[in-house]
């Protein structure tokens, strides 16, 4: 393409002052990319830091709220909760988890499908705390025996006991007691065959429990949001209904304000940067034009038409707009090289406070080429202007 | 080769300007045959380049009762009949096709070599570039990768030649194309021009030229403009019948 060919050979022979347009195109372009580098190092890093646990997602109930099954299927249908499962009274919620003559005390803890700590959940299986499974040795697949006893008011002891099969185990980082996460169902039944002695086993208190489940009261709720970004959300929510939760909201929030304050800061930085390009390239492209009239003259004059002679100095606006991005990403480079040196080790050894990614490169990369294109308007109108009697006029 | 003019105007008037500094410039008639290298002469402001502009189809004239260009093998162009239908792209067709531009300064493009400079106009015609074979002849070949900003103020005027003859057209205008040389270099360059149409490279040629003496004593044809004047502003006339021939 002729006019392609033209516009590289004019800054190649204008070298200096091309560069120097580049410099102070990736001037105001390097900080922008380091700057969002480092959002997205420190963000993201502590937002993985969040999403890498569903623990970040989860809201408890504290105190005793009473919360009709109504409100635990309504929390269940809300497109911003994963998962809720009613709790009982904690009293009630323990027993024994046996296997091969080895046993352990645990906590059962209301699951179901969708629990994000019991992926695989089927019924009739249990996931296990990490100090659970290894009080027992046990491994996803194995059968264990869950022991559920009662005192009866004559002071004997009875117990019923089911076979369950290890549906996974969570890690030690997501649960240091000894738990067992087993059907909402059954824990309910727990609960009512330990308080009513007149129900002989516990399948008649699962059977009772499922029929008298809506009717019952609970003693809060579990309940996981569908994403970090919810959790403030259903907390609210949780409040309006008189639930009271616990959860780690205020680091999320801390992570949320640092993305907004940073983003903010961004776009400002942004926007003072692409106005001072345009302005740049759009006085140097003025000039340009004014001081080759003849020769654009000339060139309208052999054939070239203005549309050509208009594209000129926007195809030179966008070689040096992206000769001035590559020197930005070149020095956004090496600053995220120093910035990570510099920091190596602060903020709990976050592995980098820098962290570029294509899509800031993408994002700096466009905004950098549209205020090109917008400076490069002007020229390139003045150029259109030009017509081919304007190079023997022009000297 | 016919005879037909290459040129053949008649009761053409071109202006420019508005009021008092309207300037009018009318050829009552103004022929140039095949072969013919016509030096058009007049003092500076008598109208040269508003003359070769009109032929050159880069200016609307005010009224044409007849003019015509045959510039190739084509036939006859009637500008005349063109310009009253504002067929701009017929116009453009028939410059870019038939008429070279030979201009005071030179006019290359200094971020280009000499050698791509003279390509230029025929790589838009999309054509080979033939006046590259005369690099030789114009004692350029030594010159060819270098860019015009190196070049004597004569190598630039004789590469802007054969730019001007890339595209291989039928009709050259030189618009003073010595007044920027030494009398050595202009020499120079008005002998290339003359031969060049002498040779066929060219079928005709017109150059605006304030140096009668230098174009007569290369054997051109003189056409002059004489200025008369109107109560408004100024008033010129260019007739070939009028030519002062020499030779």
């Amino acid at each position: 393409m002729i006019v392609l060919g033209l516009a590289v050979r004019d800054i190649a022979d204008e070298w200096p002052t091309a560069l120097c347009l580049m410099v102070g195109i990736a001037a105001a372009a390097a900080p922008l990319i380091m700057l969002l580098a480092i959002r997205g190092g420190v963000v993201s890093q502590m937002r993985g830091e969040l999403e890498r646990f569903p623990s970040s997602r989860e809201l408890v109930s504290t105190g005793q709220p009473v919360v009709e099954w109504q409100t635990v299927t309504a929390l269940g249908r809300r497109p911003d909760v994963a998962f809720v499962a009613p709790r009982t009274r904690m009293l009630a919620a323990s027993a024994i988890v046996e296997r091969k003559g080895r046993r352990t005390a645990v906590d059962l803890v209301p699951s179901g499908p969708g629990d994000p700590l019991a992926l695989g959940w089927v019924p009739g299986s249990v996931t296990l705390s990490d100090p659970a499974a290894s009080a027992l040795g046990v491994r996803r697949g194995d059968k264990v025996v869950l022991v559920v006893g009662r005192t009866r008011g004559d002071g004997t002891r009875e117990a019923e006991r089911l076979t369950l099969t290890v549906a996974g185990v969570l890690p030690g980082a997501q649960a240091g007691r000894q738990l067992a996460l087993v059907g909402a169902g059954l824990v309910t039944a727990t609960e009512v065959y330990r308080e009513q002695a007149d129900v002989g086993s516990m399948v008649e208190a699962a059977r009772i429990a499922d029929l008298s489940r809506t009717e019952r009261r609970y003693a809060g709720v579990r309940i996981y949001a569908r994403s970090v970004d919810d959790v403030a959300q259903v907390r609210s929510a949780l409040v309006a209904l008189g639930i009271e939760t616990d959860s780690r909201i205020d680091e999320i929030r801390l992570v949320q304000r640092l993305d907004r304050s940073l983003s903010t800061v961004i776009a400002v930085i942004a926007a003072v940067a692409a106005a001072g390009l345009a302005l740049s390239l759009a006085a140097a492209q003025w000039g340009w034009v004014e001081r080759r009239r003849a020769d654009l003259g000339y060139l309208r004059l052999i054939g070239l038409d203005s549309r050509d002679v208009m594209l000129l100095p926007v195809l030179m606006g966008t070689l040096v707009t992206v000769g001035g991005l590559a020197m930005a990403i070149g020095l956004g480079l090496i600053g995220q090289h120093i910035v990570n040196r510099l920091f190596a080790g602060l903020f709990g050894g976050m592995a980098q406070v820098s962290a570029m990614t294509g899509a800031d490169i993408v994002l700096v990369s466009a905004l950098a080429l549209a205020a090109s294109l917008i400076a490069s308007v002007f020229g390139s109108l003045s150029a259109g202007r030009i017509g081919p009697a304007a190079a023997l006029r022009g000297q | 080769m016919s005879e037909e003019p290459v040129v053949y105007l008649e009761d053409v008037t071109i202006g420019v300007g508005a009021g008092v500094d309207r300037f009018e410039l009318s050829a009552t008639c103004f022929r140039l045959l095949p072969g013919e290298c016509v030096a058009v002469i007049g003092p500076s402001g008598s109208g040269k380049s508003l003359f070769l502009e009109a032929i050159g189809l880069l200016r609307q004239p005010v009224s044409a009762g007849r003019f015509d260009l045959a510039l190739s093998a084509d036939g006859v162009f009637d500008a005349a009949r063109a310009w009253r239908q504002a067929d701009t792209a017929a116009l453009a067709r028939c410059r870019l096709q038939g008429i070279g531009f030979l201009l005071q300064t030179g006019g290359l493009l200094k971020s280009l070599t000499v050698e791509a400079n003279i390509r230029l106009p025929a790589a838009i015609a999309g054509r080979p570039a033939d006046s590259l074979s005369l690099l030789d002849a114009l004692q350029l070949t030594a010159q060819r990768r270098l860019k015009p900003a190196a070049l004597s103020g004569g190598q630039r005027q004789r590469a802007a030649l054969l730019r001007a003859l890339s595209a291989a057209p039928g009709l050259l205008l030189a618009d003073e194309p010595t007044a920027a040389l030494d009398p050595g270099n202009a020499d120079r360059v008005m002998e290339l021009l003359v031969d060049t149409v002498r040779r066929g490279a060219l079928k005709a040629a017109i150059i605006a030229t304030h140096d009668a003496e230098r174009a007569r004593r290369f054997g051109m044809s003189l056409v002059e403009i004489v200025a008369g004047s109107t109560a408004a502003g100024g008033r010129a006339t260019v007739d070939s019948r009028a030519m002062l021939c020499a030779a």
